[in-house]
């Protein structure tokens, strides 16, 4: 049984339809990518996972449980931890108050975690009483990561986690997800940055105006002409 | 209140306040319920209005444009308006002397003990609410919401019930103030709400909309205008000075005389 079911899901905002029957599944223990351009439908499918957005079609199963009738914080309840695009983090609150919120998730204290986010991220713990609005793009990246672990959703849903970072950022931000997964965490990813993408991955899809047109190992997919022509340049 | 979580701003919160009013004579004239049941009494019933009125009239609105919101809430006002004018008359109700009223002094100054409990109960009930917003889980997701009402449920926060209990808070808050209006000023009409109302926003405009801090000091310079062009002018142009001032902050200070200027980042 696949952790995350999306079978053939037609999405979108109003009259406007983004996704014409994407269907796509996430193991346990996987790091799953989904490539696409911008305006490809990455962050309408993520949205949907979440359950931001309707579905006219399709079904999406999280533990083999539907989540037609799930609203967004119930998913988040059930274990679904996502990064929107753009962070989402509070700039009103302090980054120790953006990280206790995340606590609404989960059933349990969530100090621990709030500990081991410092410990994994430094700079957080430093800055813990300043507002997260005073963060460089970079930490709040880290906050919203930091705000995933701290949820303890067993499947980490990241939007562009690369987006608007430093090469160097880009780097730290996906060896820690590769270190997430490897503490049990399964990670549906969407990216623009292929490379970093496909090899901080097992198995990817390429998303284009809103259909699946490939899919395979990371591995296939980098060797892939057609893809290297399209996504890496 | 509901201001700082929704960015609504609920223009029937005046008629709130003065069935708050009503409720509470209700309670006390047909009950003869004394003060001490009255007041938790009338915040619950009121909590209750609101929570009422804010899923029925403001929920389905919620992603409408503004404007369609703010309508609502004029319409809602003059609802309850005409309910009370409707079930208790138009002509004005005496309200109970549900506190004993007795002179009090402190070192020569005097004053009756009704205003010393009402500035004490106030200045109780906004600490408390400052205190809670800053302080508790709830607290934290109100504010959350009023920056990022999309990203909040993903972190697992349950929008409708924020926003229930905020509007609980609110109304019911609104409804304690009714009765106090009720004891200092023991004559009550279904359009009290009316003026109270416009002069609660225009603290609030004053002091920087959202701010609860911003909202007494705006109360407390109203206030004080208002007594001030009493003292001097004809009492009678002791609103339109109001109103004025309310212009001129708009004009100079829109985001209100301790409100810091929104600029979200995107």
């Amino acid at each position: 049984m696949n952790l995350l079911h999306v079978d053939n899901i037609v999405a979108g905002y109003g009259p406007l339809t983004i996704l014409h029957g994407v269907s796509l599944a996430v193991d346990e223990g996987e790091i799953v990518c989904v490539l696409g351009a911008n305006g490809a439908g990455k962050s309408t499918l993520l949205r949907a996972v979440s359950r931001l957005i309707p579905l006219a079609a399709g079904t999406i199963s999280f533990r083999g449980k539907s989540l037609a009738r799930v609203r967004p914080h119930q998913a988040a309840a059930m274990g679904i931890s996502h990064v929107p695009e753009g962070r989402g983090i509070f700039g009103n609150l302090t980054v120790a108050e953006n990280l206790t919120l995340a606590t609404f998730a989960s059933h349990t204290s969530g100090a621990p975690r709030v500990s081991k986010v410092y410990e994994t991220f430094p700079v957080l713990g430093q800055r813990r009483g300043q507002l997260a609005s005073t963060l460089s793009g970079g930490e709040q990246q880290m906050l919203a990561i930091g705000r995933a672990i701290v949820s303890d959703g067993d499947l980490f849903v990241l939007d562009e986690p690369s987006m608007g970072l430093s090469p160097l950022f880009v780097k730290s931000v996906f060896s820690i997800i590769s270190e997430i997964n490897k503490q049990g965490k399964t990670v549906l990813v969407v990216e623009q940055n292929a490379t970093m993408a496909l090899s901080h991955s097992h198995r990817a899809y390429v998303l284009e105006n809103g259909k699946i047109v490939a899919e395979g190992t990371s591995r296939e997919i980098a060797r892939d002409e057609r893809i290297k022509k399209a996504y890496l340049g | 209140m509901v201001y700082g979580v929704l960015r609504l701003i609920n223009f029937a919160h005046g008629d709130i306040f003065m069935i708050g009013s009503y409720t509470a004579l209700f309670l006390a004239s047909y009950f003869h319920a004394p003060f001490a049941v009255v007041v938790p009494l009338t915040f619950a019933a009121i909590a209750l209005l609101g929570v009422c009125i804010e899923r029925l009239a403001y929920r389905p609105l919620r992603s409408a444009p503004r404007v369609s919101a703010v309508i609502t809430a004029l319409a809602i006002g003059l609802f309850l308006e005409t309910i009370t004018l409707a079930v208790a008359g138009p002509e004005p109700r005496k309200f109970p002397a549900l506190v004993g009223d007795h002179e009090i002094s402190f070192g020569g100054v005097g004053a009756s003990n009704v205003q010393v409990l009402i500035i004490g109960a106030s200045v109780v009930l906004m600490a408390a609410l400052e205190l809670f917003v800053a302080k508790t889980r709830t607290g934290m997701a109100m504010r959350a919401l009023s920056w990022d009402a999309i990203t909040a449920p993903l972190l697992g926060i349950n929008i409708d019930a924020i926003v229930s209990f905020t509007f609980a808070i609110g109304t019911g808050l609104a409804a304690i103030a009714g009765i106090f209006v009720g004891l200092a000023y023991p004559v009550i009409d279904p359009y009290m709400g009316i003026v109270v109302g416009w002069k609660a926003f225009v603290s609030a405009v004053i002091g920087g909309i959202g701010s609860i801090k911003g909202a007494v000091a705006g109360g407390f310079i109203l206030g004080i205008v208002e007594i001030i062009s009493a003292a001097f002018l004809p009492s009678s142009y002791k609103d339109m000075i109001v109103f004025g001032l309310l212009l001129v902050i708009l004009l100079f200070r829109p985001a209100g005389l301790f409100g810091v200027p929104v600029n979200k980042k995107v």
